[in-house]
């Protein structure tokens, strides 16, 4: 087999799976925490898109310094929601919210596409265009920034979570909501926080998904389920779990380009998808 | 399913409600009445009405599983999808009629979604798992469609116009006649479930929606009744889908399989209320009807109508959780208590 070809499509896979990864995380975070399965995270991911794209059209910085604003707009979309529009049903099960995020995401996936058109969109970094070599394959700069932002992202977001009081207080709330609020925490408020840290992961990722596809308002379906993907292979809930899990599906990917036409390689994420949901539902560890 | 009239006090408590027989035949004129209502109309409103009448059957399948067996799944495109092709490559390839296609679709969807339910039942994939569970098989589908030869790979397949072709073709030179067979399919999957609904099984499924633990210890066979709900729901739904590959003459990856069509069919039963009867017929003529005004109306913003949707559903999970349906159940017992005063 061409050497050139496997390590292009082993070290692509990995560049595709850090986005994978990053958006996995905030998916795991709000499942972990508030136990919604979020539908709407897909949509988030879409607003992010779209959010630098008007930054960019406006300002013209570089996407990439623009992410760091989709992150505010995350947060403040995030709170939001679970402020506005989930925080009354978080007590009567599992299927008010989930009906809400499938909601959200079909309205907010219709405001997009009434408001920037159903034309793709494109936003170019400055450092579009240039290569660096690893052996013999070629990849994008770009690529690597993603990468690196994206790792910085999670390692970031995981250092919140376990060394600060706000990251203590999620992990409670995660651990055992009663408890928490009988030690006094404002557990609708963590709530709150936590939903907006998810989101803020998906605005994140949908800013660096920008500059590698063409933004149309069904872009951010393909990254959605990825993200579930991965989510369910690092441990639904799980912070690094996630992130890894998003990297090996890109990896998958990669390989399984090698060997099958198409979009088959898809398949067999779905494939892995489904054996961990049937096998390993607590994910690739085991939590202690 | 033989043993309905021997014993069993459980019924009574899961549905204390009996509805007038008088009721029921003066609903069902009034039902038939507006069944019939588009035959007097336009070409184009029947076209409409005969696509919500299949979709509202093909919810009504949903419901089946998603209503009365409190699983949710999200991947009932797949067996949409599997009727749609199975109809399509049977006439189109075979030159055999699709009503046969239809039957051999609705064999492979139940078989599949039999093994589904085995294998999620057996390693305990429940709740928001299940559902994004039937969505990977959904897209798994979607993505073998859009690379196999012999489906078209994304191209699809065409159903071919046939010269004197009839019934058994399901094909009409009177479109009036493909709408009788969307009344009658509508019609159909909500007697199938009404009659699942009110059997010992709906009752086994009523217990499971409210404390599946319980039921399993009162010897309810939880894993059986869930195998056969989804087998049968996914029969059902793969009728309605094989419907609409023969009404528009085709069939892709996208149309069959996308998720998209999975959110689509559940979601129109959900809004009209997945536990009644009457409840996806509802959805999905409130769906198509707000697709149909608001394209009218606003023909700049064709996205509206998914807006409009997207908001309806935040508010049905906040203000009515049992859909457009759930209303009218409402509203019918404060008419039917003051009736009881007077």
């Amino acid at each position: 087999m061409d050497w050139r070809l496997v390590l292009q499509s082993v070290i692509g896979g990995l560049f595709n799976g850090s986005l994978y990864g990053v958006a996995a995380v905030g998916l795991a975070l709000v499942f972990g925490v508030a136990k919604i399965v979020n539908l709407a995270h897909g949509a988030f991911i879409l607003l992010g898109m779209y959010l630098v794209y008007v930054l960019h059209d406006w300002t013209s910085l570089d996407p990439f310094l623009l992410a760091f604003a989709a992150i505010l707009g995350g947060l403040a979309v995030g709170w939001l929601v679970q402020r506005g529009l989930l925080a009354r049903l978080m007590a009567t099960g599992q299927d008010g919210p989930l009906l809400v995020t499938l909601g959200l995401w079909i309205a907010i996936e219709a405001v997009c596409a009434m408001v920037f058109g159903s034309n793709p969109k494109t936003v170019e970094s400055s450092l579009s265009d240039a290569t660096f070599s690893i052996g013999p394959a070629n990849f994008y700069w770009s690529r690597l920034v993603v990468l690196a932002l994206a790792v910085a992202f999670t390692v970031g977001l995981h250092w919140l979570l376990q060394h600060t009081d706000l990251g203590r207080g999620i992990r409670a709330v995660s651990q055992d909501t009663t408890a928490a609020q009988l030690m006094g925490l404002s557990v609708g408020g963590l709530l709150a926080a936590t939903m907006a840290l998810g989101a803020a992961a998906a605005f994140f990722a949908g800013a660096l998904s920008a500059t590698l596809v063409p933004i149309t308002p069904g872009a951010a379906t393909n990254l959605l389920l990825m993200s579930f993907v991965a989510a369910v292979l690092g441990g639904l809930g799980n912070i690094k779990g996630a992130f890894v899990g998003g990297v090996l599906i890109g990896v998958v990917e990669g390989v399984g380009s090698l060997f099958l036409p198409g979009t088959m390689k898809v398949f067999i994420v779905f494939l892995v998808f489904i054996g961990f949901l049937l096998f390993r539902p607590e994910g690739l560890r085991r939590r202690a | 399913m033989t043993t309905q009239a021997t014993t069993s006090p459980a019924p009574r408590r899961v549905r204390p409600r009996r509805r007038p027989s008088l009721g029921i035949i003066v609903g069902i004129a009034v039902l038939a009445a507006l069944a019939l209502a588009p035959l007097t109309g336009s070409r184009h409103s029947l076209g409409i009405w005969t696509v919500a009448l299949i979709f509202a059957g093909v919810s009504s399948g949903w419901a089946i599983a998603g209503g009365l067996s409190g699983l949710i799944p999200l991947g009932h495109a797949a067996f949409f999808g599997i009727g749609g092709y199975a109809s399509a490559v049977v006439f189109a390839k075979y030159d055999l009629s699709p009503w046969l296609g239809i039957v051999v679709g609705m064999v492979i969807a139940a078989a599949l979604a039999w093994l589904m339910t085995v294998l999620a039942v057996r390693f305990k994939v429940r709740g928001p798992y299940f559902a994004l569970y039937t969505l990977a098989w959904a897209e798994m589908l979607r993505i073998l469609a859009s690379n196999l030869d012999y489906l078209g790979k994304t191209n699809g397949v065409l159903v071919p116009y046939k010269v004197d072709a009839g019934p058994a073709d399901l094909q009409f030179s009177d479109p009036r006649g493909f709408y009788l067979v969307a009344v009658g399919y509508a019609a159909l999957a909500m007697i199938v479930f009404l009659l699942v609904k009110r059997s010992p099984l709906g009752w086994r499924l009523s217990a499971i929606r409210g404390d599946e633990p319980t039921a399993a210890a009162s010897g309810v066979d939880v894993a059986r009744s869930l195998t056969r709900t989804m087998a049968l729901s996914a029969a059902m739904t793969a009728i309605g889908g094989g419907l609409y590959a023969q009404y528009i003459q085709y069939i892709d990856p996208e149309l069959a399989f996308n998720v998209s069509v999975s959110i689509d069919i559940a979601v129109r039963a959900i809004l009209g209320g997945a536990v009644l009867v009457l409840g996806p017929l509802l959805g999905s003529v409130a769906m198509t009807s707000v697709t149909e005004l608001t394209q009218k109306y606003m023909d700049a913003l064709p996205s509206a109508s998914l807006l409009v949707l997207g908001l309806a559903i935040i508010a049905l999970a906040h203000w009515f959780p049992t859909g457009i349906g759930g209303l009218g159940v409402r509203l019918k017992r404060i008419w039917s208590r003051r009736s009881d005063r007077v």
